[in-house]
């Protein structure tokens, strides 16, 4: 870096020189000063859903395929939204294989007492390149969120190198429950070239608006992540707070208990434990208890969890098989997630693959489920809290 | 994608393609003002024309859209001394942004990865709007850093100077200030060039013993 031609340092006075070191700390501090009135919606707490349980509801259970015409080999991940009129969407992607340059991200949706509507390809990875203006390799993991005023948020990854640790998060929103999409939009949430940063679970809705979305890294560790999407301006920023290091924990389902505790419950792919973590938090999210066995087997697969109307949690994951996800479990902690009871199985056939759940609970109370089944189905399964009961009973057990 | 953030990916690798040009031995001599010029106009051409259907920022922005605001202006740097002979920064501030740059990746990166305190992530503090007491850390350290180097004289402090205005003005895709003042390109550079000075210092220490 030597050359022959020196620029002249500048020879202010010691007072001067101290005045510009003044101005320029100043300076450097003023995108911090500029936060200030942003950072008041840091953290704001958990929305807690008002639930409305129908008294002496008769038991419901109901199980179906929501994309029974598909051809694709492939329709995984899975994700349910609730509209505020009540309908519901669902999204996965779906393709000829996992990572496959064909790989989109399929809508449909479902009207109160109605059926599921014919899946449409919403979001396909040229629709991405072209918005991203730039190249993409494949599409994944999609997750719904819908806003008090109907606004439906489709969060998926593409991936621009490798497999799904070579991932990026986008954003996009449709004004008409699914039809239609706007632009999408990169979200930069990693220092290192923006890679691996992927949804899997329900997001839970803050107070005041705006959601505190469950996410993973898979780049070099594997550990669970918090996204904050907060609504500023008109529009929404993003950020990521961490819930726990190492290499083992990850794909987080966040349970909220009250406005500032919740419950974490996380997959593990630590192949000599194969448990179920949990983890707690008591300040909305902004830290989060050292992640410890759950008392579930956990096969490295995906796990999800709900709070019930009447405060028991409900747990969706892949129990002990000789394959590793030949059957879905469902189990209910009565104890903020210390202790789990196997209530119920949903699913069960050797040689077969059932995952990913994702379960919501609507405003009626009822439990709303989405799964992959056999690679190439996703399934859908609804069922109230007089099912559960039953269950839990041991009377269709 | 705003345009900005567009031909931005594509800024810092032809940045750094001119700098290893500019190495080639023997080639030395054609390095004037005149074809630094040149080179614009050629660089430019080749940011707008498509390479296997689109053009190169489409691709550089595949990997990354957000290099740093201060490891684009070291190499604009490096380039235009080379070029011109003259001297932007002296070595002692060369050295000055390789300390920076490796203390940021260390801290940085290291938690980055899953590394250090469980609930800590570094790069959490470059979104102040969410963690804004503990964001003061990074920019009161980046702002104590500036004004002493300024104060000092040293020009690197201008650079950091230079990240925040931008950063103030949204000129990446990034939200977080961490991404307008390291990248991974830097950090790899920086890491090597503190090795490298240390390792020298030791080794001519050692060798200038009785």
């Amino acid at each position: 870096m030597t050359s022959d031609t020196a620029l002249p340092q500048h020879h202010l006075p010691a007072g001067g020189r101290l005045l510009l070191a003044v101005a320029v700390m100043f300076a450097m501090l003023m995108p911090w000063w500029m936060a200030r009135q942003r950072a008041t919606q840091s953290f704001p707490g958990f929305l807690i859903p008002t639930m409305t349980p129908h008294e002496d509801e008769a038991v419901i259970f109901e199980k179906t395929t929501i994309n029974p015409a598909s051809t694709l080999a492939k329709a995984h991940s899975a994700t349910l939204v609730e509209m505020p009129d009540g309908s519901l969407v669902a999204a996965w992607y779906a393709g000829s294989g996992e990572g496959a340059p064909d790989v989109g991200i399929y809508v449909t949706g479902h009207l109160p007492g109605g059926v599921w509507s014919e899946p449409h390809l919403a979001i396909s990875r040229e629709r991405v390149m072209h918005d991203l203006n730039r190249h993409v390799l494949a599409l994944g993991n999609p997750v719904l969120v819908a806003d008090k005023d109907g606004r439906l948020g489709l969060l998926f990854v593409s991936i621009c190198a490798g497999r799904w640790s070579g991932s990026s998060l986008n954003i996009t929103w449709s004004p008409d429950g699914g039809r239609s999409w706007g632009a999408v939009t990169k979200l930069v949430l990693n220092p290192f070239v923006n890679l691996s940063a992927l949804p899997r679970n329900p997001p839970v809705t803050l107070v005041g608006g705006g959601w505190a979305v469950p996410i993973y890294q898979e780049f070099m560790g594997l550990f669970p992540e918090v996204l904050w999407l907060q609504p500023h301006d008109g529009a929404f920023v993003a950020a990521v707070s961490r819930m726990a290091g190492g290499m083992s924990a990850f794909q987080p389902a966040i349970i909220p208990l009250s406005t500032r505790r919740a419950v974490g419950l996380l997959r593990d792919a630590k192949a000599e434990r194969e448990k179920m973590q949990v983890m707690w938090t008591e300040d909305g999210g902004q830290s989060w208890s050292v992640p410890i066995d759950a008392g579930l087997p956990n096969p490295n697969s995906g796990v999800c969890a709900v709070r019930l109307a009447d405060g028991r949690l409900l747990c969706a994951f892949n129990d002990v098989s000789p394959g590793k996800r030949e059957n879905l479990r469902l189990a209910v902690s009565r104890d903020e997630g210390r202790t789990w009871q196997r209530v119920a199985t949903l699913e069960e056939q050797a040689g077969q693959e059932f995952s990913y759940p994702f379960m919501i609970v609507g405003k009626d109370g009822r439990v709303r489920m989405v799964y992959s089944a056999r690679g190439t189905q996703i399934r859908y399964a609804e069922f109230n809290l007089a099912w559960i009961d039953r269950q839990e009973l041991g009377i269709e057990r | 994608m705003k345009d900005t953030v567009f031909y931005w990916s594509a800024f810092t690798p032809l940045l750094l393609l001119t700098w290893v040009f500019q190495h080639i031995p023997g080639l030395r001599r054609w390095w004037g003002l005149a074809a630094a010029t040149m080179l614009a106009v050629l660089v430019t051409g080749v940011v707008l024309l498509p390479w296997m259907p689109a053009p190169l920022p489409w691709w550089s922005a595949s990997l990354s859209a957000d290099f740093s605001i201060v490891m684009a202006a070291l190499m604009l740097i490096a380039i235009l001394q080379r070029a011109s002979g003259c001297t932007f920064l002296t070595r002692c501030e060369w050295q000055t942004a390789w300390i920076f740059g490796a203390c940021a990746a260390v801290v940085l990166y290291s938690s980055a990865f899953g590394v250090g305190p469980q609930n800590f992530d570094a790069y959490a503090l470059g979104w102040p709007w969410l963690f804004w007491r503990e964001s003061l850390w990074l920019f009161g350290s980046c702002a104590l850093v500036a004004a002493f180097l300024t104060w000092r004289g040293n020009r690197f402090g201008y650079l950091l100077l230079l990240a925040v205005a931008a950063h103030i003005g949204r000129f990446q895709e990034s939200e977080n200030f961490w991404d307008y003042i390291v990248d991974p390109l830097y950090a790899a550079v920086s890491l090597m060039a503190v090795f490298w000075i240390l390792g020298s210092r030791v080794f001519r220490r050692a060798s200038s013993r009785p």
